[in-house]
């Protein structure tokens, strides 16, 4: 195998990895783990790297199939890298409608437990200001 | 993260006596480790029926592929039980900081 097309599938190895890592359950590896950042570069470089050696490989190799086969693989890869890339930066990132609240509207009623096991309620809390926050969790 | 922005806000001298509630859609275990991991003082409420999420309107489905929580909102609340201020983001990206939570509590503390 020449290195041109070794290096174009590195680069679709490597932006599939990166796609991988986006995914909630992938494995935490520090050093890619800070943000989106470090992820949407490995993205990056895996379609350079992609389109890079598919180019070289177009202009140096030999035989119609393996251009053929490796311009759609590369197709794919940039495809693939442009379609991550969107779902991060756009639309992963995207919350439901808020809800229709007016100013000094009556707080709405709620009751469940907390973490030391006592009960609150828009009643307990009742006599003093308050900030009721909603949360995505704890992971 | 938010909570412990709002924990320390809460803890200023401007803010004695104001208090804070947060629900998120987990169960009572996860809520304790995550709000004793926190350092939360503040109730933290495990909904996870998503009962009083639902009856507020602040589902989200899918939020994580196969996991229904809450959108993230806030909600400044007098000591009458009226609704002073609501943030409600409409992105991840948008966090709230310490700066609109205290624009918030002076509102709902009649400051």
């Amino acid at each position: 195998m020449s290195l041109p097309v070794l290096v174009a599938l590195a680069g679709t190895a490597t932006v599939f990895v990166a796609t991988y890592l986006f995914l909630p359950n992938a494995a935490d590896v520090p050093v890619l783990s800070a943000g989106d950042a470090p992820r949407l570069i490995l993205l990056g470089l895996g379609a350079g790297w992609s389109l890079l050696g598919t180019v070289q490989a177009l202009r140096l190799g030999r035989g119609g199939f393996k251009k053929v086969m490796l311009s759609l693989v590369c197709l794919a890869t940039l495809a693939l890298a442009g379609a991550s890339a969107w779902w991060v930066v756009d639309y992963s990132y995207r919350l439901p409608k808020a809800i229709e609240v007016k100013a000094l509207d009556a707080v709405k009623p709620f009751s469940g437990t907390d973490q030391n096991g006592a009960t609150v309620s828009d009643a307990s809390m009742k006599g003093k200001a308050y900030a009721m926050v909603f949360t995505r969790g704890f992971w | 993260m938010e909570l412990q922005v709002l924990q320390s806000v809460l803890q200023e001298d401007e803010f004695k006596g104001a208090a804070a509630v947060a629900v998120c859609g987990e169960s009572q275990d996860v809520v304790k480790a995550g709000a004793e991991k926190a350092g939360l003082k503040f109730s933290v409420i495990g909904d996870s029926d998503l009962a009083i999420i639902d009856a507020w309107g602040l589902r989200h489905n899918d939020a994580v592929p196969g996991k229904n929580t809450a959108r993230p909102a806030a909600f400044f609340v007098t000591a009458e039980g009226k609704v002073a201020r609501a943030i409600q983001p409409d992105n991840y990206r948008t966090r709230m900081d310490a700066a609109a939570i205290r624009d918030g509590l002076r509102l709902a503390m009649g400051k």
